[in-house]
C-alpha cells in the first residue's frame, strides 16, 4: 500500500464512504435570501421607508454559497477579492461598480452573471488612488483618481479611453454629469471646474477658499438635482453648498453640531427625483435625508460590524434602475422604487444596500408642507 | 473619554502657544493648526476634530418621518468594542481616518504611490515587520504583555519605559500609559494630533519619538 503522504487519501475515503452512504448528493440548496423580518428606518412599528437590503464585501458575496460539505472536500477559497478600501459606488445595467482606493482599482460586481472581475486600467490608465466613478446613460465611466490628480474615463466595457487634467489643474474628488458638462471638485484649489464631458476641454469654474456663500473649502462629493442645481459637500465647512448650473450659489444646508440634522464630517451626497438630499456623514456614521428646503426627514444607518452597520461611510448613490437585481432580499410587503447604496471604507462589509419605499397595508403621513414644528416625542 | 485625555493636552497646547510656527510641542504652526486657513468656523481650531454641541437640545425640527425619536445627538466614531474584528481602527483612530481618507488629507506615508494605509490587512501576531516599513503598520488591535510574549519580538507595554516628547514638552511614564488608548495601539500612538509631545519639525507627522535610527519603532520592537 503507497504511503499516506497527505491527509487526501483519507479524505477522499471519507467522501466515498458518505456518499455511498447519503445516496446522490445533490447541488448544494442556496438559502433563500432573507426576507422575512428586515430591518427597517424608521423601524416597526413606524411605516418604513428604508430597508436594509443586502451587504456586499468582495468576490465572495457573488458565489453561491456552498455547503460545509463541499467545502470540506474541495477546500476554502480563500483566493477570492474582497474589496479593501472603496470609497465611490454606481451601477450601470445589472454590475456594481465600486471604486477601490487601496486595489487600486474598479471593482466590477456583474450581479446577472454573478462574476466579479477588478478593472486597473493597465497599461495607461491605470489607477493610483481612485475615489469615486460617475456613470453616464451611455455606460461611460468617470474615474476621479487623487493619486494621478487626473480624471480616468471608461467606456461602456470598461476599456479605457482618456485621461483628463493636466500637471496642476485639479485634485479630483468627484464628478457629476449635466448634458454634455461635467462638474468636476476640486478638492486642491477648493473650487468646482466645468469641462466638456467629451473631451476635456476646460469651461470654467467656480468657488474660492473661504466659508462665505460662493465660497468653498475641502469640497469633497458632489450631485446634479433634477432641476440642474448642483449640490457640492463641503467637508470641512460641514454643510452642503447649492449652485445654479451656471456656479451661482443659491443657498446652503446645514453646520457643524453633533445634534441630528446637524453634521460633523459630511461626505457622500445624493438627490433622489424628488429633491430630497442624502448625505451620509462619516463621524455619525449615517446618512441623514433632508427635503429640498432643508428639513430633515430621516436618517438611517448607525455604526457597526453588523450586516447593517456602516463604518466611516464615504459615497452615496441612488439608482432607479437596477432594482431587479435585489428585489429578492426585500420584505415581500415592502415595495422598493429605488436603491441607496452606501460605501463604508473600513469594517468587514463595505458595499450596503438599501430600498426605499413602501409597505404595504400601511398609512404613511404627508410630505411636509406645514410650516409648524412638531414636537418630538423621546422614546426612552 | 477621549474628550478628557484630549482636554488634558489641549490646555497643555495651549498654555505653551508661542509665536514660532511648526515647533514640536506646540499646536499653533503644526500641520493641524488650522487657525491660519480663514474658513469656517471663522478660524476656530478645534472644531474640526471636536465637534461642539449645540446648548438647545430640544428637537423643535423633529425628522418629519420619525416622530419618535431615540436621542437628540448622534454619537460620533464610535465601534462596537465587542464585535469589533482585530485590526479594525477604533474609535480614536477613525477620527484620523475619517479626513485622512486620500481626499481631504493624505492617507499614504513613506512618500509612494497609491494608498498605503494603515489597516491590519496583514496582521499577523507572530510576524515581525520586517524589511518591508513602507508597508501597513497595524493598528486597532491589543498591545498587552500576552501579545509581547506571543510575539517574541516586542517589548512588554506595562513595564518598559518609554518618554515621548522633547525639551520641556515631554513625558515618561511606560509603553502603555504614554502611548496605548485602552491598552491598543491606535494611530495617536505614534503621532500626537495636538503636536504637544512630539519631536521633529513641521512635515515629519507630528511624531511622538524620533525617527532618526528608527527610534520611535525600537520603542515597542525589541531589534
Amino acid at each position: 500500500m503507497r504511503e499516506l503522504g497527505d491527509g487526501s487519501w483519507l479524505r477522499m475515503a471519507a467522501v466515498l464512504a458518505a456518499a455511498l452512504l447519503a445516496g446522490c448528493a445533490g447541488a448544494p440548496s442556496q438559502a433563500p435570501p432573507q426576507a422575512q423580518a428586515g430591518i427597517f428606518y424608521p423601524p416597526l412599528p413606524n411605516p418604513p421607508r428604508i430597508q436594509h437590503l443586502r451587504t456586499i464585501a468582495g468576490e465572495r458575496d457573488l458565489k453561491a454559497p456552498v455547503s460545509g460539505f463541499i467545502q470540506f472536500v474541495a477546500g476554502n477559497d480563500s483566493k477570492a477579492q474582497q474589496l479593501k478600501q472603496p470609497y465611490g459606488v454606481g451601477m450601470y445595467e445589472g454590475k456594481l461598480y465600486v471604486v477601490d482606493s487601496r486595489a487600486p482599482g474598479l471593482a466590477v460586481f456583474d450581479m446577472a452573471r454573478q462574476k466579479f472581475s477588478l478593472v486597473t486600467g493597465a497599461p495607461n490608465g491605470r489607477m493610483k488612488r481612485p475615489i469615486n466613478v460617475t456613470i453616464d446613460s451611455d455606460g461611460t465611466k468617470y474615474v476621479t483618481d487623487t493619486g494621478r490628480d487626473q480624471i480616468l474615463v471608461f467606456d461602456r466595457e470598461d476599456r479605457f479611453v482618456v485621461a483628463y487634467g493636466s500637471e496642476g489643474q485639479f485634485k479630483p474628488v468627484d464628478t457629476a454629469i449635466a448634458g454634455e458638462r461635467l462638474y468636476v471638485v476640486d478638492i486642491q484649489h477648493h473650487q468646482v471646474q466645468v469641462l466638456e464631458k467629451r473631451t476635456g476641454r476646460f469651461l470654467f469654474k467656480f468657488g474660492t477658499a473661504g466659508s462665505k456663500e460662493g465660497e468653498l473649502f475641502h469640497p469633497t462629493n458632489i450631485a446634479i438635482g433634477a432641476d440642474g442645481d448642483v449640490y457640492v459637500v463641503e467637508t470641512s465647512n460641514y454643510r452642503v453648498q447649492r449652485f445654479a448650473a451656471d456656479g451661482k450659489s443659491v443657498r446652503t444646508y446645514g453646520e457643524i453640531g453633533s445634534e441630528i440634522g446637524k453634521f460633523s464630517r459630511p461626505k457622500g451626497i445624493a438627490l433622489d427625483r424628488n429633491g430630497n438630499l442624502y448625505v451620509g456623514d462619516s463621524a455619525f456614521q449615517n446618512v441623514q435625508i433632508f427635503n429640498n428646503g432643508g428639513r430633515l426627514l430621516l436618517s438611517f444607518g448607525q455604526p457597526g460590524d453588523d450586516v447593517e452597520g456602516l463604518n466611516l461611510p464615504a459615497a452615496v448613490a441612488i439608482d432607479y434602475d437596477n432594482v431587479q437585481y435585489f428585489r429578492a432580499y426585500a420584505n415581500p410587503r415592502f415595495n422598493i422604487e429605488y436603491l441607496i447604496f452606501v460605501v463604508s471604507q473600513f469594517g468587514p462589509n463595505k458595499v450596503d444596500v438599501f430600498g426605499f419605499g413602501t409597505m404595504a397595508g400601511m398609512d404613511y403621513p404627508s410630505e411636509s408642507g406645514s410650516t409648524a414644528k412638531p414636537v418630538a416625542k423621546l422614546e426612552h | 473619554m477621549k474628550l478628557n485625555i484630549a482636554g488634558k493636552w489641549m490646555l497643555g497646547a495651549l498654555l505653551l502657544i508661542a509665536a514660532r510656527s511648526g515647533v514640536a510641542g506646540v499646536l499653533a504652526g503644526s500641520a493641524h493648526d488650522f487657525a491660519n486657513a480663514g474658513w469656517n468656523p471663522g478660524g476656530k481650531v478645534c472644531v474640526t476634530c471636536h465637534t461642539p454641541h449645540g446648548s438647545d437640545t430640544s428637537v423643535a425640527d423633529a425628522p418629519l418621518w420619525n416622530h419618535k425619536l431615540q436621542t437628540t445627538t448622534y454619537a460620533q466614531y464610535s465601534s462596537p468594542t465587542l464585535k469589533a474584528s482585530v485590526g479594525q481602527p477604533g474609535g480614536n483612530s477613525k477620527l484620523c481616518l475619517s479626513c485622512h481618507d486620500g481626499t481631504v488629507a493624505i492617507d499614504s506615508f513613506g512618500g509612494n504611490t497609491g494608498s498605503t494605509m494603515i489597516t491590519a490587512s496583514a496582521y499577523k501576531a507572530t510576524s515581525n515587520l520586517g524589511s518591508t516599513l513602507n508597508d501597513d503598520h497595524p493598528i486597532g488591535f491589543t498591545y498587552d504583555t500576552a501579545l509581547a510574549k506571543l510575539n517574541g519580538s516586542l517589548f512588554d507595554p506595562v513595564a518598559t519605559a518609554a518618554t515621548i516628547g522633547t525639551g520641556t514638552t515631554s513625558k515618561t511614564g511606560t509603553i502603555a500609559s504614554t502611548m496605548l488608548f485602552n491598552g491598543k495601539l491606535e494611530c495617536s500612538s505614534c503621532h500626537d494630533v495636538h503636536n504637544t509631545f512630539t519631536v521633529g519639525a513641521k512635515g515629519t507627522g507630528m511624531l511622538k519619538m524620533d525617527s532618526v535610527g528608527s527610534k520611535i519603532c525600537m520603542a515597542c520592537h525589541n531589534k
